[in-house]
């Protein structure tokens, strides 16, 4: 699942070299941690958060396909919401 | 590519219905204000903002190239597959840019509800195409046929609404659709002069309308509230 998001990151941003995904696991599931260049903040959340959610809907499809629950958490380097949805 | 014009209420209605039965983004076109359209005076001597537009530049994006559909290619079967499914993935050339289309068994889940999976692997593939090629052209997916599918079902939906919404000489409503599938009702009935059709409701409940032509508002509005579309408007 990790290799699926690193890949996916990889391929969209300007600095592939900064893409870290952390992988753990709490009560809600397999939590995904990403962590990109400022600079590509902007491009992993997308247009109105159309790449945040796209990305989402990627993990949670494979998730069900591979038997779990997978949440995406980006990091945009402000203070942290309500990471679940 | 041709021009379209659409009325609506304000001229950014207008604007929107306009892009979306000319299938563009604001980006891609050129937009003309043909008339600001008039709230009138208690309903009386209204009008509807019209605008025209046109595609900008003619998108001078050239067709990919092979290496471009073979890139684009091994990124889709890599996504795919690291999701889990197994499937083969056949790319060509389209208008705008490439169709990538992806078959194989059991991959529900990743169409997901109304097709919402295939928009996720458009949205993450055109971003990794573009990046890995330098191009810009449109990225476009079909995942096991789906859209297809409902293409031809919208169509068929379309097509039925006209001759109801003939023989019963009065407007007929299809269900919601998201923007593609509603620009497939607009484009299906585009050559049929018995009906006009429009878009109506806002997010979710958004449809196509389909009414006889000549039914509607006449020319001139003379009392109509303001809220009525025009029926040239087949605004989107």
């Amino acid at each position: 699942m990790r290799d699926l998001v690193e890949y996916v990151l990889r391929g969209i941003v300007a600095r592939p070299d900064q893409v870290q995904v952390e992988e753990s696991s709490d009560d809600r599931g397999t939590v995904l941690r990403v962590r990109v260049a400022p600079e590509d903040v902007g491009k992993v959340i997308g247009r109105g958060g159309r790449m945040a959610r796209a990305l989402r809907t990627l993990v949670r499809a494979a998730g069900v396909r591979g038997g779990r629950v997978v949440l995406l958490e980006i990091e945009d380097g402000r203070p942290r919401r309500d990471a679940s949805r | 590519m041709r021009e379209v014009v659409a009325s609506g209420r304000t001229v950014e209605e207008a604007i929107a219905a306009a892009l979306e039965r000319a299938g563009l983004t604001r980006e891609e076109a050129e937009i003309h204000v043909l008339d600001e359209g008039s709230r009138g005076v208690f309903g009386l001597g209204a009008r509807e903002a019209r605008v025209r537009v046109v595609p900008r530049a003619q998108l001078p994006e050239e067709p990919p190239d092979a290496r471009t559909l073979a890139t684009a290619t091994e990124i889709a079967r890599t996504l795919v597959s690291k999701m889990g499914f197994s499937a083969s993935v056949l790319a060509h050339a389209t208008e705008r840019g490439l169709f990538l289309d992806v078959q194989g068994e059991d991959l529900g889940l990743l169409i997901g509800r109304r097709g919402q999976g295939i928009e996720a692997v458009e949205t993450v593939l055109s971003a990794m195409v573009h990046q890995a090629t330098g191009s810009r052209a449109e990225v476009e997916v079909d995942i096991g046929g789906y859209r297809a599918r409902r293409r031809q079902h919208v169509a068929e939906l379309a097509r039925r609404a006209a001759r109801r919404a003939v023989a019963q000489g009065k407007a007929v409503h299809l269900p919601p659709m998201d923007a593609r599938e509603r620009r497939v009702a607009h484009t299906t009935l585009a050559g049929d002069p018995k009906v006009t059709t429009r878009s109506e409701g806002t997010g979710e409940a958004r449809h196509v309308v389909v009414e006889p032509t000549g039914r509607a508002v006449p020319a001139r509005p003379a009392r109509r509230p303001p809220r009525r579309p025009q029926p040239q408007g087949r605004g989107a």
